[in-house]
């Protein structure tokens, strides 16, 4: 990917074609669209609609990690290089796991009625991976803010020592609380699928443990590059980095929420449609807006580098 | 080792580009002068500002930041004058 960043474009293209496919092939039975209260002509206008807001999700991410991986190449040997490259690292492993969690969560999830246990299967699976690529892809986001940030005189406010693990134990209590706090994590309720297929000292100690972790990270970093586009003091460099950090923020924030309403994956479907669709609508332009936005910065950046 | 002049404009320069100025002065020096950075003298500063002027402005649409960055570049060139 940091060699030849241009592939990243057919394999996320590859990824969203298979993920079109996915859903259109595996539509959910009759039987559990019965149970989800949903009629085949309905299921297939929200398949079409969230493939196509998919397809642009994945085209902005693999644009705005493209951008970013051509401006780390015109400054991988400066200073700030090494920091822009663990950044887009992280930023790639999210950006990535985001198809092929779907695709599985297309081909198994909705055999929750038909097959149970491909769907438990498929959905420890996609947990799981959710959560190494959190800790993983935060870890390295955190890790390139920390080498941004020590290049300023920028020094970490009050907030951040205190504030920061307060607001990363507030959010892993709320994820608890949804994981664990209501039933039907490891057992699926009538007519639905589980949440983790999981006993609750495993979800904790395997998910939610590393999770609290990786959201510290996560908003640490957010700190950080906030930090550090607010540190250099220089006008036209400022604002092309403050894009990209913003931009960043944003992808780190909803990808956060999304980790949370993960956490009742298997009840989603007993809330009405329409707010439903309208959350999975603004998250999905949400992190489109983060990654365009991390495109733009990216671009300005390397324009300052090329003339 | 790099001349007075030449550590003047980066300065100059930092206050737009910052952790870029250098990398930006030097590939200014390079292409357009056809010298090392190394190597810039007083007598290469007007051409090289001229070419500055440009690519700022490629940059940059804010009318007081280049005109402030023209400013600096001129009392340098003058600098050199006297």
């Amino acid at each position: 990917m940091l060699r030849n960043p241009k592939r990243l474009y057919p394999v996320m293209a590859a990824l969203t074609a298979c993920y079109v496919v996915a859903t259109l092939l595996f539509v959910p039975s009759t039987s559990t669209l019965n149970a989800l209260n949903i009629s085949r002509d309905k299921a297939y206008a929200i398949i079409i609609t969230f493939d196509l807001l998919m397809t642009i999700l994945w085209s902005v991410a693999a644009y705005g990690l493209v951008q970013l991986v051509t401006y780390w190449r015109t400054i991988r040997h400066t200073k700030d290089g090494e920091g822009i490259k663990y950044l887009t690292l992280g930023l790639g492993l999210i950006a990535f796991r985001m198809p092929i969690t779907s695709i599985i969560a297309a081909i198994f999830g909705n055999m929750f009625i038909t097959h149970p246990s491909l769907t438990s299967t498929a959905v420890i699976f996609n947990n799981y991976l959710s959560v190494i690529v959190a800790v993983a892809g935060f870890s390295l986001i955190g890790f390139g803010s920390e080498k941004l940030v020590n290049l300023t005189s920028k020094r970490p406010h009050k907030f951040v020592t205190f504030g920061l693990p307060l607001l990363a134990l507030a959010l892993v209590t709320a994820y608890t609380f949804m994981a664990i706090g209501r039933g039907g994590y490891q057992v699926p309720p009538p007519k639905s699928r589980a949440s983790f297929y999981l006993p609750g000292w495993l979800i904790v100690s395997t998910i939610i443990v590393p999770y609290a972790y990786a959201w510290y990270r996560a908003l640490t970093a957010t700190y950080n590059l906030r930090a550090y586009s607010l540190g250099v003091k220089c006008v036209v460099y400022r604002e092309s980095l403050q894009w990209m950090s913003r931009g960043i923020g944003m992808v780190v924030v909803n990808s956060i929420i999304l980790q949370l309403i993960g956490a009742r994956g298997g009840q989603l479907n007993k809330l009405r449609l329409a707010p439903l669709l309208f959350m999975g609508v603004f998250l999905i332009c949400s992190i489109s807006a983060g990654y365009g936005m991390i495109a733009y910065g990216a671009k300005k950046l390397k324009r300052i580098e090329e003339v | 080792m790099p001349t007075a002049c030449y550590r003047q404009l980066i300065n100059a320069t930092s206050e737009l580009l910052g952790p870029a100025s250098q990398r930006f002065i030097d590939r200014q020096i390079r292409n357009h002068l056809s010298i090392e950075p190394s190597d810039l003298t007083k007598a290469d500063l007007k051409k090289l500002i001229q070419w500055l002027r440009l690519s700022v402005g490629v940059l940059t649409d804010d009318e007081a930041l280049l005109y402030n960055y023209d400013l600096t570049l001129k009392k340098l060139c003058d600098e050199d004058k006297s």
